[in-house]
């Protein structure tokens, strides 16, 4: 085992790693950047080393000043938990050079999975299935209208050249397709001067559901079931859970199954989640490959809260060389959990991400409920990291018993000093097509403007009656706000 | 009725709702008259009470072009890409901040010729300080 962990990150992640090292009787090393100098994880570890100032490239981002902190505490291995250097190639093999255990997969399987193109040639190998989808080498419109009806309808036909949406055409049936081929050309060649389109089948409101897979170096791959992460909005989840409301019996195995066999064919080590996009529910789904992430994820806890696994000891564990102690038949789901990640946002107006000081923040205690945070009242959501206070992950033998917790959770989670989506995850929660289980990626598209419309009510008048009392014990000198003045 | 149990606790207790509060004043900028705003936690919502004595104290009117042209929240400045004297049309985009990982543009609220720019590349700036000046 090693003797010392250095932590390449910051926040409730950097927290989490450092917990299990704790556990494992691994000695810590917190690395953290001007703008953290006092925060949680620093005041944690159990030694700390300031890598520079606050932008995430003079700091967290820095394989140098990293790999220097790791030299000069003799840090046996680096942990670099989710964002910053985690999905480095570069970065996985700087270390290796350098002798130093990356947690995580080798730095050549990061990087076969980090390309799109080489991910979905290695998943079609392995017999894992992939949108349909080709760019005829024969560009007229009939061998273009012939691959759309190979693909299947409805189809979206895309520039080849492009991205970012532009361009992009659906097309539902049989007589709208040439005269859609021709204008999606037109598009694409003023768009970007290449009017080559190529053609993919169109998954209509589907849900984003992984699998949660983890490797040793002995060539054992397990999956850990699902996690359903169809609440989300600019590609950043919200809501988080598992088991998925969408699966069956047969439709799980035969997701874990190729997620397995996808692991097996990369050659993978350590954690991943495979991502897949979900269409249709229960035995007669099909679900499409969509990537890899080639890390510990965010929403990692409520795999753990079913399934009893420590992911973060796992990732240890198996980077240190033990082999998995379960078979896929040992491990089973108990119950469920939800996930809900707090942001530092205006939810009632637009979910653009504030900064601010942490003024009161009381993180909720009751069963079934888990904080994982970085942060402490007192202490500031700063301008250059990720707006993410907390997540909370609600578990319980149901879920709507999860879901219920998470709810009285967040009524009792005062977080004051910058405005948050507490109160917008709590509507959420109480959704009536998230409680049916009727979700997909557009549910947030959909249903958002009604959500922000229930939180944007009138101020009881508590509110005031607490305002005036408030004040007046500020007058009194309470001597909480003299603290809070030698904050400076 | 309302009862301060200390430590930012709030008792509520009236006809139909019993609970707990949590309240708390926000010192704002030192240089900031007054008390500034209340924070209230009840219930799952927060709510911000401006004091309205803050305003009676008579700070600057910010105009609809302060608002418009100042940052919204602490952020970096990315890029300007105007020069003084420009002449700009509505919805032009005069300023690049960067916040969060987060891009924000500042466009112009309106046509007008750019008078002055109060910050540079790479400056951080705080939330609701004026960038630039429109004539």
């Amino acid at each position: 085992m090693f003797q010392r962990i250095l932590i390449a990150n910051r926040g409730e992640i950097a927290v989490r790693i450092i917990r299990a090292c704790r556990e494992l009787g691994i000695a810590s090393v917190a690395v953290y950047s001007d703008a953290d100098a006092r925060a949680p994880h620093v005041l944690l570890a159990d030694r700390a080393v300031r890598i520079g100032p606050a932008p995430p490239a003079e700091s967290y981002l820095s394989t140098s000043a990293i790999l220097k902190a790791a030299h000069d505490t003799g840090a046996d291995a680096i942990h670099p938990g989710y964002g910053f250097l985690s999905e480095s190639a570069e970065f996985a093999s700087t270390c290796a050079g350098a002798g130093i255990v990356f947690v995580g997969p080798p730095a050549q399987v990061i990087e076969q999975l980090g390309s799109k193109i080489a991910a979905r040639l290695l998943a079609r190998e392995a017999g894992v299935p992939i949108v349909p989808g080709e760019t005829p080498a024969d560009q007229s419109n009939e061998a273009i209208a012939a691959a759309a009806r190979r693909v299947g309808f409805p189809v979206l036909l895309k520039p080849s050249a492009g991205g970012g949406g532009i361009g992009m055409k659906d097309v539902r049936d049989d007589r709208a397709l040439i005269p859609a081929i021709e204008q999606a050309r037109r598009e694409a060649t003023s768009s970007f001067g290449d009017g080559t389109l190529y053609v993919e089948r169109l998954i209509e409101r589907p849900r984003h559901v992984e699998i949660q897979v983890l490797a040793d170096n002995h060539g054992n791959v397990v999956h850990l079931f699902e996690r359903e992460c169809s609440i989300q909005r600019r590609h950043q989840k919200v809501v988080e859970e598992t088991p998925s409301t969408a699966l069956t019996p047969a439709l799980r195995q035969r997701m874990g199954d190729a997620a397995v066999a996808l692991a097996r064919a990369a050659g993978y080590r350590n954690a991943g989640t495979v991502e897949f996009l979900l269409e249709g529910t229960g035995d007669a789904a099909s679900f499409y490959f969509l990537e890899v992430n080639t890390r510990l994820q965010v929403e990692h806890p409520v795999t753990e809260q079913v399934t009893g696994v420590d992911l973060v000891r796992s990732q240890i564990a198996v980077a240190a060389g033990d082999t998995l102690p379960w078979s896929q038949g040992s491990l089973t789901q108990r119950g469920h959990a939800i996930e809900v990640r707090v942001y530092a946002e205006d939810a009632a107006q637009t979910d653009l991400p504030q900064a601010g000081p942490l003024l009161l923040y009381r993180e909720p205690s009751m069963p079934g409920i888990r904080v994982d945070a970085g942060v402490a009242e007192g202490g500031e959501i700063g301008i250059h990291y990720d707006p993410m206070i907390a997540k909370l992950i609600a578990s319980g033998e149901t879920r709507d018993v999860a879901r219920r917790r998470a709810v009285e959770a967040l009524r009792n989670y005062p977080i004051l000093g910058v405005r948050t989506n507490v109160s917008f995850l709590i509507e959420l929660l109480e959704h009536p097509r998230f409680i049916a289980g009727n979700i997909d990626i557009r549910f947030l598209d959909t249903e958002g403007a009604a959500l922000r419309a229930r939180i944007s009510t009138t101020t009881p008048p508590e509110v005031a009656e607490v305002v005036a009392a408030a004040r007046l014990r500020r007058e009194k000198t309470d001597p909480w706000d003299r603290l809070r003045g030698f904050r400076g | 009725m309302v009862e301060a149990i200390g430590n930012g606790r709030y008792r509520i207790v009236s006809d139909d709702h019993n609970g707990l509060a949590y309240a708390v004043s926000d010192p704002g900028p030192s240089t900031a008259p007054g008390p500034g705003r209340t924070w209230v936690f009840l219930a799952g919502r927060t709510y911000v009470i401006e004091s309205q004595d803050r305003d009676g104290r008579g700070r600057p009117h910010k105009t609809d072009d302060h608002l418009a042209l100042s940052a919204p929240m602490p952020a970096t400045v990315l890029a300007v890409k105007v020069v003084p004297g420009q002449e700009v049309r509505i919805g032009d985009v005069l300023l690049m901040l960067e916040a969060m990982k987060m891009e924000l543009p500042i466009t112009a609220p309106r046509a007008g010729r750019v008078k002055s720019i109060e910050c540079r590349e790479g400056e951080l700036v705080q939330a609701g300080v004026a960038l630039l000046a429109l004539e």
